[in-house]
């Protein structure tokens, strides 16, 4: 029985709104700590002497080692591509990128079963990004020449979600556009 | 602790003329460079708000050109000069060659200028011109505008070798220019080398206690120079491969290979003017604080991790190729913590003198203060991208665009334009005619770049990409939630640009000026 969050990795990760919140509360402290450094400046005192707090700094020091440690392993189950050897895919669509077109085999895409993305490029090195109905950003791959480029997600909701390409690939693309639906299963 | 070194130089040792001249020179010419990138960026922006300012063959030359004339226009001559006059000033001794120094400044701004010619030309590929795109631009430019852009870019570097040479031969050379009898320092060269990179910090206390620590400015340097020295020849055998692809059409550069052979370097170029920077934090905190460093030696311990990790993050622009090596890209996400680590030692020491310190608010104490928050900010969304598993909601969207914006625009530019107006009586013993200009330059700068970093991070958090000539589709209706954050990017761009008008007018008159106002003497 393989833990949940391998099933989840390639699929919905973390989701931008746990990353922009905890964007929101890191930055927050950081701010707030500066402007309290600054404010310290207007009352002056022990002004030749080193802060008591800064005696501690080795303690501060492992325990901000041992946040980076622990962030790095709760991390990395969540790497889509460690994920993807788990991952049984029922669907296959092949997508073939160029200057300034995406051609898939298929546009119709069932819900809640792996599908899995194998992407080539003809020319130039594309962006595959995918964006759910309401303009979330889902998953994104590199396009790159030469190489099969393959990605395992599985969609969740029915509507018509839009591949846009990510990579700057000449003027033409911003309009490197194309759209799939996604369909009961 | 302190042992003498062996030449005795005098206490109020003064850098050379040709040196002040030469650094406050490559100063202005990287500021002018600055303004012009900025309007390139500027035209991009309004653009972007929706007001037709290009076409989109002129927003991707801008694109290339605002890149380029930042990371190279901006940021070497920047840190050519300081590094010139930190060098004299911090080690009491003249450059170890003046000429190679004049050399080194000419060819990588010559080369430069011909990079901009390149775009000029057409050259539309962006600055890290990702292979192949350089030899498939449908048409839109041409073999030899990309033949000029790959050449010119080999020219920066040798430019670059050039300086590292001059750089390092100041720190190590044993040997004062013009003097072959006196030893310049005591130690062997090995200590000094282990010095240079902060390497001193990790030696037992008795070995620590020694000798007399290098000044951090100078490991600033020395570790900002190695760091790119290191990354140089990865991304001169990436121009030479494709040179050698426009002469021999069908050799073809592997795409994968060539990436990591340009990200090798293309990250590493970023820290270039950003580690000296730091290295300088460290002084001029204590002198607006006036208090000493708290610890000598902790000051020095993110150093050697700097080295490091200044290098290893590079493959964080690689963690959405599926076919890059997990373990590289594993190794980078390790990295980029290590990096956030050591940047969270240097933050918290600067802290630790600022803290309830008498503390001189002034133009560059204000500037330098802003550009450490810009930094913090920056670092923290810099680690969130250098998350592999985050990076595939952020890869290529604006979160990207504001986290190096928080770190090289309100971060290293502004404390770029806090050195200036510290070090200007220094560099030509005249300050500023207007207090107040600087003032206004500095209050717009910093509105005008935290917000438009802030609006971009918005941007990348709604899924906006980067590198888009026309962001808002239409024929896209989620896009347009983009709108009111590429608006009011505009507006704090517009800021920032118009505040940098007191700055040129206060850098005209101190320019013009003819008589010495200011005896050499920091104003803090």
């Amino acid at each position: 029985m393989s833990l949940p969050v391998f099933t989840l990795a390639g699929d919905v990760g973390f989701g931008i709104n746990f990353l922009a919140g905890l964007l929101v509360v890191l930055v927050g402290i950081a701010v707030f700590l500066m402007a309290w450094a600054i404010y310290t400046t207007r009352h002056p005192r022990n002004a030749d002497k080193v802060p008591g707090w800064y005696h501690k700094k080795g303690l501060y020091v492992l325990a901000i080692a041992v946040v980076f440690i622990g962030f790095w392993a709760f991390t990395l189950p969540f790497i889509p591509v460690l994920s993807f050897g788990r991952l049984q895919p029922t669907q296959a669509i092949t997508v073939v990128a160029k200057q300034f077109s995406w051609t898939l085999n298929s546009t119709k895409v069932i819900a809640n079963t792996p599908v899995e993305w194998i992407v080539t490029s003809k020319d130039v090195t594309h962006g595959f990004g995918v964006y759910s109905p309401n303009g979330t950003l889902l998953m994104q791959e590199q396009v790159m020449p030469g190489y099969d480029n393959d990605f395992i997600y599985t969609f969740t909701e029915p509507g018509v979600y839009t591949i846009r390409c990510l990579e700057y690939c000449g003027f033409g693309h911003p309009f490197m556009v194309t759209t799939f639906t996604v369909v009961s299963g | 602790m302190g042992e003498e070194t062996a030449v005795s130089v005098e206490s109020k040792w003064e850098v050379p003329a040709n040196i002040r001249r030469l650094s406050f020179a490559l100063i202005v010419i990287s500021f002018i460079n600055f303004i012009i990138a900025g309007s390139f960026a500027l035209l991009m922006r309004t653009d972007q708000a929706g007001v037709p300012a290009t076409t989109a063959q002129v927003f991707y030359q801008l694109l290339t050109a605002h890149g380029l004339g930042m990371f190279v226009g901006w940021q070497f001559p920047f840190a050519y000069g300081i590094s010139f006059f930190l060098l004299a000033y911090f080690l009491k001794r003249p450059l170890y060659s003046y000429r190679m120094a004049l050399a080194a400044s000419v060819i990588t701004m010559f080369s430069f200028y011909a990079m901009l010619v390149s775009i000029g030309m057409g050259f539309a590929a962006g600055w890290y011109y990702l292979y192949p795109l350089p030899f498939y631009s449908a048409n839109a430019w041409t073999a030899a505008s990309t033949a000029l852009f790959l050449a010119s870019a080999l020219g920066t570097e040798v430019g670059f070798i050039v300086f590292a040479y001059v750089a390092l031969r100041t720190v190590y050379s044993t040997k004062m220019p013009g003097s072959s009898q006196q030893r310049f320092y005591t130690q062997s060269s090995l200590y000094r080398f282990i010095q240079s990179i902060g390497l001193d910090a990790y030696m037992p206390t008795s070995t620590w206690n020694k000798l007399e620590p290098l000044p951090i400015p100078v490991i600033g340097v020395v570790v900002a120079t190695i760091v790119l020295l290191f990354s140089t020849p990865s991304v001169m055998i990436e121009q030479i491969l494709g040179l050698y692809q426009i002469t021999a059409p069908p050799f073809d550069v592997n795409a994968l290979l060539a990436k990591n052979l340009f990200w090798l370097y293309g990250h590493p170029i970023v820290y270039f003017a950003f580690f000296m920077v730091i290295g300088l934090y460290y002084y001029l905190m204590t002198t607006f604080a006036n208090r000493a460093l708290p610890s000598e030696r902790w000051a020095r311990v993110p150093w050697p991790l700097l080295l490091v990790s200044g290098v290893g993050v590079y493959s964080h622009h690689l963690y959405m190729d599926v076919n890059q090596p997990v373990w590289i890209n594993l190794f980078s996400q390790s990295m980029s913590y290590l990096i956030g680590f050591a940047s969270g030692l240097t933050v918290f020491t600067l802290v630790a003198v600022m803290w309830r310190s008498k503390f001189r608010w002034s133009t560059p104490s204000m500037f330098i203060v802003a550009s450490i928050a810009g930094w913090i900010i920056g670092g923290f969304i810099g680690e969130e991208a250098g998350t592999v598993a985050f990076d595939v909601y952020q890869h290529n969207t604006y979160v990207i665009v504001a986290h190096f914006h928080f770190n090289a625009l309100a971060g290293v530019m502004m404390a770029s334009f806090g050195i200036l107006y510290f070090l200007l009586p220094l560099l030509i013993h005249r300050d500023f005619p207007s207090k107040v200009l600087g003032r206004i330059h500095f209050w717009a700068s910093f509105i005008g770049s935290f917000g438009m970093s802030t609006c971009f991070l918005v941007l990348g958090l709604l899924g906006a990409p980067r590198r888009e000539a026309n962001v808002v589709l239409q024929t896209l209706g989620f896009t347009t939630t983009y709108a009111i954050w590429l608006d009011l990017a505009l507006v704090f761009a517009l800021v920032l640009g118009i505040g940098q008008l007191p700055f040129l007018y206060n850098l005209y008159k101190v320019i013009r000026a003819q008589k010495e106002t200011a005896g050499g003497v920091p104003v803090v």
